[in-house]
C-alpha cells in the first residue's frame, strides 16, 4: 500500500483544472491548471504542466509552461524545460536545462543597493517584472519536444553594421601610399543606378505645380 | 504499474481523464473519466459524475456513476447518485441513495 499522503499523477492521466495539495506531489502526466502545494512538487521527465506551480520545493525535470514559485527552492534538472519565471529564495538550473523567463532569488535587494541605478524607486515587492531584466537561458539548441520549440522566440538579428567610410583620422596619419582609396562598399547595400530623365531636343520642361 | 494516486490533502477542481489505475485518498470536484479501475479510499471524496470500467468505493462519492464492468460499494462507503453498471455490490454498512440501472 502506498503512503496515503503522497500524490502521484501517472503518465496516462490528464487533469484540466486547479490542483491543491497539503503534501508532496509528483507529476508524470499532464496538468493544465494551477498547482499549489505545501510540500514538494516534482514534475518528472515525462510530466508536463501548463500553469503556475507553487510549492515549498519545486523540482522540474519535465516541461512547464508557467511560473514556478518555491518558498524554499526551485530546481530545474538537466532535462527540464521551462517557459516562465522562476521565483524562490534559491534557484538552480542544471546544465542542459532549457529555461526562458525571469529569475528572482533571495538577495535581490542587496544587489539593488549595489547597483543603485537599476531598481531605484522600486520596492522589491512592488513590481518585480519591471525591476528585473529578462534573462534568457538557452543552453540547449536541439529540442526533442516540439511544443516547446514552437514557443521559442528567435532574437532578431541585428543588421550587420555597414563599414564606415575609410576617412579615419588614423588613416590620415600614415598616409604614404598616395591618395586614400575609399573602402569598397559591401556589395549588398549598393545604391540603385541613377536614372536620368531623357528629354528630346526642343521639348520644353513641364512647370512644377501644373497638372 | 503504479498508476495514479491522489493523496489525502489533495484537491482537484476540474476535469480529470486517466487511462490507468486510480486510487483516491483526496478530493476530486468536477468530472472524472477513467478507463481502468478506480478505487476511492476511506478518506477519498469525489463530487463528480464519473465514467469508467470498475469502481471500488470505500469513501464518499456524490454524482452519477457509469461503469462498463462493475461497482463495489464497500463497508463504510457512501454513494449518492444513480448507478449504471452491469454488476453492483453493496456491502453491509455501506450507504447508498440513488437509482440503479443494470442495463436489463
Amino acid at each position: 500500500m502506498v503512503v496515503a499522503s503522497l500524490t502521484v499523477i501517472g503518465a496516462d492521466t490528464v487533469i484540466r483544472g486547479d490542483v491543491q495539495s497539503s503534501h508532496a506531489l509528483e507529476i508524470l502526466g499532464r496538468i493544465e491548471g494551477n498547482i499549489s502545494s505545501e510540500g514538494e512538487v516534482t514534475v518528472a521527465q515525462a510530466g508536463s504542466v501548463l500553469g503556475t506551480v507553487s510549492g515549498s520545493r519545486v523540482v522540474v525535470a519535465g516541461s512547464v509552461e508557467g511560473n514556478l514559485k518555491g518558498t524554499e527552492l526551485v530546481a530545474i534538472e538537466s532535462e527540464g524545460r521551462v517557459v516562465g519565471d522562476l521565483m524562490a529564495p534559491s534557484v538552480s538550473v542544471a546544465v542542459g536545462a532549457w529555461v526562458k523567463g525571469e529569475v528572482r532569488t533571495a538577495g535581490e535587494s542587496s544587489l539593488a543597493v549595489r547597483r543603485g541605478t537599476r531598481a531605484r524607486g522600486i520596492s522589491p515587492e512592488s513590481n518585480v517584472a519591471s525591476a528585473v531584466a529578462p534573462i534568457e537561458v538557452r543552453s540547449r539548441s536541439l529540442l526533442q519536444s516540439g511544443d516547446v520549440a514552437d514557443q521559442e522566440v528567435v532574437t532578431p538579428r541585428r543588421p550587420t553594421p555597414i563599414a564606415p567610410a575609410a576617412f579615419r583620422p588614423e588613416d590620415d596619419s600614415e598616409d604614404d601610399e598616395g591618395p586614400i582609396t575609399p573602402r569598397p562598399e559591401p556589395s549588398r547595400r549598393r545604391p540603385p543606378p541613377p536614372q536620368l530623365p531623357t528629354l528630346g531636343k526642343g521639348v520644353k520642361a513641364k512647370k512644377k505645380g501644373k497638372k | 504499474m503504479a498508476g495514479t494516486v491522489l493523496g489525502d490533502g489533495l484537491i482537484i477542481e476540474g476535469e480529470m481523464v486517466t487511462e490507468e489505475e486510480l486510487l483516491v485518498h483526496g478530493t476530486i470536484r468536477g468530472k472524472l473519466k477513467a478507463s481502468d479501475v478506480v478505487s476511492i479510499a476511506a478518506t477519498g471524496l469525489v463530487e463528480a459524475d464519473v465514467v469508467g470500467t470498475q469502481f471500488n468505493i470505500a469513501g464518499q462519492l456524490t454524482g452519477d456513476v457509469q461503469a462498463t464492468e462493475r461497482v463495489d460499494l464497500q463497508a463504510g462507503g457512501k454513494l449518492i447518485g444513480d448507478v449504471k453498471a452491469a454488476r453492483l455490490t453493496i456491502a453491509d454498512g455501506a450507504t447508498f441513495k440513488g437509482a440503479v440501472d443494470m442495463g436489463v
